[in-house]
């Protein structure tokens, strides 16, 4: 797929330079005694794809929501290319192009129809929204479909049309809910595609998703919310590097009922990430020698059929943020 | 984008047409069912025959007179009334049969000793058994048995020794050449009376009749039960069309199209001008369905097309009002749809639409019926083709049904921005 959104590439100087196009500072809302989102800050630059990672119920939606307008927050500050949404909700909609986490399509409608409606609701006059739509068709790949009615999609050509439909006015900012969710591979692929060409147009992009390997592939920065709370962010590379730049050990065996916690050691140089009955993950607390460690652990009381170093994953790094598996 | 959303509504409605035509094609199968339980293509409503029995047990020659009178096939005709009278003569029994059978509307009886009495100067009553299975028909038997005897009772106290005369002559087996005397007598005093008796001084004139010189400019008709029933058919069945349009509302909130219109730039407003627009456009329809089929179908004349056009946007207006407010108040479409169709249900029969309103409880006609707009509407309608009413009738129900469509619109619009702002719907 190719992308189709015309606004120059913004790849002069680093994105970090850049003044961001959503600036979000302690935003909170609750639904009565649940605090769905507590005092969440980030930013998101352009060019930029900003990564929410989370597993459901973290609060990625209801973030969503109260920037794109549809909730309230009770607490916090939302700003679009420096301007206070509160102020101008108008304005800073005009910027935005939303891919709401459920289909949100008339079925009835073909794929074109679709996409030329939603053009037109964001502004665009009659003629330009249908050169967009096909140009937008072509770029999903769906240009055979154009004239079929959306309900005799499959689940992954519908995700694509959800997608096209909020970028026909070509937004600035994109928010994307969770837009992979539910479809098969191939389908996702196509879709991390697209998404991934947008950060070329210079647009800035915020991503929400609980897939690990999508926040890994597509996001320039991740921040790991889990409760309604910002956990960590930064880069890739700099989450992982929480855990200590050497690497993780994962060791494996036989030692069931065994306590890590009583083994003598283990606790005063490393972090225990996980253990089951068959494996043990654990971090090196300090900056040390994998090969000391590694006799250090060969060491312990119970014996291990085999140890391996490895870099630290996501998911390691959400496991030692939260002190749960985000795959669970 | 007005232009965009009313198109897009219009699509979906024709690539899924079956509810639309359901609902429209229901007016229709209705209209065609009392159309012809009440006599098919009769131009104006008029009565089919209306048989009944006359059961002579006197057998006297004033009786078999009486009866001679009642028995000349369609009594009136064309002479007195339009009302296709059909009397049989029966033995008491076989008349109660067929009465049980529902063959007869009524049996009327003339008892033994009737000429005696009545030619005696004594107290006479007519017997009528009616058709408890029936309304009409019996009751126009019984004000036409009222309008005889009132008649009897004229001759009676007018021609009081005559009638003394009269039976000598009868109980002598009528020697005509006894009679001469006597019809001599008779018409002298009719002659003598005919000064206080023609003209007429005090007459009646039906509304609209043109042929008498009516006074409201052809406007109105005599009553036609048909159409009568089919105006109160028309605001029923728009109530129920109208809860269909606008509870597409209830989908748009299911398929989150409504959430993402919110994600815009735009106002809530252009979405739900459309949808009213759209239903109101639908309504519209219906009503010219229903109303033009009664017509096409069954010849009721409509007399104030203009009026009635009108009243009938007025009133799809606040019908789109109505179940927009429903919609916005309720936003889950399953609790709506049972309060919707009770609403409906309630407004149509407590404003008259389903049964007459003089049938209703006095307190219920004085104090409830006239807040009903169902009522504003019906009652305004059958008044103008009916009642010959003018604009200074039609013009200011219509105004008050459109000014209530117009703040219900506004109070929907509000309830729907309190509960987005609440995040009700996001």
């Amino acid at each position: 797929m190719t992308s189709v959104l015309s606004t120059p590439p913004g790849a002069a100087g680093s994105i970090a330079a850049m003044s961001p196009l959503l600036q979000v500072d302690h935003l909170s809302k609750a639904y009565g005694p649940v605090r769905a989102v507590e005092d969440i800050s980030f930013a998101v630059r352009p060019g930029e794809i900003y990564g929410l990672l989370g597993p459901n119920g973290a609060g990625k939606t209801t973030t969503i929501s109260m920037i794109c307008g549809l909730l309230q927050p009770d607490g916090g500050r939302i700003a679009v290319a420096g301007q206070a949404l509160a102020a101008d909700p108008q304005a800073a909609k005009r910027l935005m192009g939303v891919v709401p986490q459920e289909l949100a399509l008339y079925e009835e409608l073909s794929a074109a129809e679709n996409l030329e409606f939603w053009g037109r609701l964001a502004g665009l006059d009659r003629r330009t929204a249908r050169a967009r739509t096909a140009e937008m068709l072509a770029a999903l790949t769906l240009s055979d479909r154009a004239k079929d009615p959306v309900k005799t999609f499959s689940g992954g050509m519908k995700r694509r049309v959800n997608l096209g439909c909020a970028l026909l006015h070509r937004p600035r900012l994109i928010l994307l809910d969770e837009p992979t969710v539910g479809i098969d591979p191939q389908a996702r692929l196509n879709i991390l595609e697209f998404v991934h060409g947008l950060r070329a147009d210079g647009v800035g992009v915020l991503y929400t998703t609980h897939y690990l390997e999508e926040a890994e592939a597509l996001c320039d920065r991740i921040g790991i919310v889990d409760h309604g709370r910002m956990h960590a962010e930064g880069t890739l590379r700099e989450l992982q590097d929480r855990l200590g730049d050497q690497g993780i050990f994962v060791l494996e065996g036989a030692w069931a009922g065994a306590q890590p916690d009583t083994w003598p050691g283990l606790r005063e140089h490393y972090r225990v990430l996980s253990h089951t009955d068959r494996q043990l993950v654990v971090a090196a607390l300090s900056e040390r020698d994998p090969a000391d460690c590694l006799r250090e652990l060969l060491a312990l009381p119970v014996r291990a059929e085999n140890v391996t170093l490895k870099r630290p994953s996501l998911n390691d790094v959400f496991l030692q943020l939260t002190g749960r598996n985000l795959r669970e | 984008m007005f232009r965009a959303l009313l198109a897009k509504d219009f699509a979906r409605a024709r690539r899924n047409p079956l509810p639309w035509v359901i609902f429209l094609l229901a007016p229709l199968c209705v209209a065609g069912i009392i159309g012809f339980a009440f006599g098919g293509g009769a131009k104006e409503q008029k009565i089919s025959r209306i048989r009944f029995a006359l059961v002579d047990e006197d057998n006297t020659i004033v009786s078999r007179f009486l009866r001679g009178g009642l028995n000349q096939g369609n009594l009136g005709g064309e002479r007195r009334s339009e009302v296709p009278l059909e009397p049989v003569l029966l033995e008491r029994g076989p008349a109660l049969a067929q009465l049980d059978d529902n063959q007869l509307s009524a049996v009327v009886i003339i008892p033994a000793g009737f000429s005696s009495d009545f030619l005696d100067g004594k107290k006479v009553t007519l017997g009528l058994i009616k058709n408890p299975a029936e309304s009409i028909k019996p009751t126009i038997i019984e004000e036409g048995l009222g309008i005889l005897t009132a008649g009897l009772d004229g001759l009676a106290r007018n021609f009081a020794p005559d009638l003394a005369e009269w039976r000598k002559v009868l109980e002598g087996d009528a020697d005509l050449e006894q009679a001469g005397p006597l019809l001599t007598q008779l018409g002298r005093k009719l002659r003598s009376l005919e000064s206080f008796l023609n003209p007429p001084l005090v007459g009646y004139k039906k509304p609209g009749d043109a042929a008498t010189g009516g006074g409201t400019g052809g406007r109105g008709s005599g009553f036609n039960l048909f159409g009568h029933l089919l105006l109160g058919m028309a605001a029923m069945f728009l109530l129920f069309l109208g809860g269909l349009g606008l509870g597409d509302l209830h989908r748009e909130i299911q398929l989150r199209t409504l959430a993402r219109y919110q994600t815009l730039h735009v106002s809530l407003t252009p979405f739900l001008a459309a949808k009213v627009v759209f239903t109101g456009l639908m309504l519209v329809l219906c009503a010219v369905i229903i109303l033009g089929s009664g017509m096409a179908a069954f010849g009721v004349r409509w007399h104030q097309p203009l009026a009635l056009g009108v009243l009938t946007v007025a009133y799809a207006l606040f019908v789109a009002g109505l179940m927009t407010v429903l919609v916005a108040w309720i936003p889950d479409e399953r609790k709506a749809d049972p309060i919707r169709s009770m609403v409906s249900i309630v407004l149509g029969m407590a404003g008259g639409c389903a049964f007459p309103a003089e049938m209703l409880p006095l307190f219920f006609r004085t104090h409830v019926m006239p807040l009903l707009p169902t009522h504003w509407y019906t009652s305004t309608a059958r008044a103008v083709e009916y009642g010959g009413a003018g604009p200074g009738a039609w013009a200011p129900a219509a105004l008050q049904l459109a000014l209530l469509g117009a703040a219900l619109l506004a109070l929907a619009a509000w309830l729907f921005r309190r509960q987005f702002a609440k995040g009700g719907r996001a």
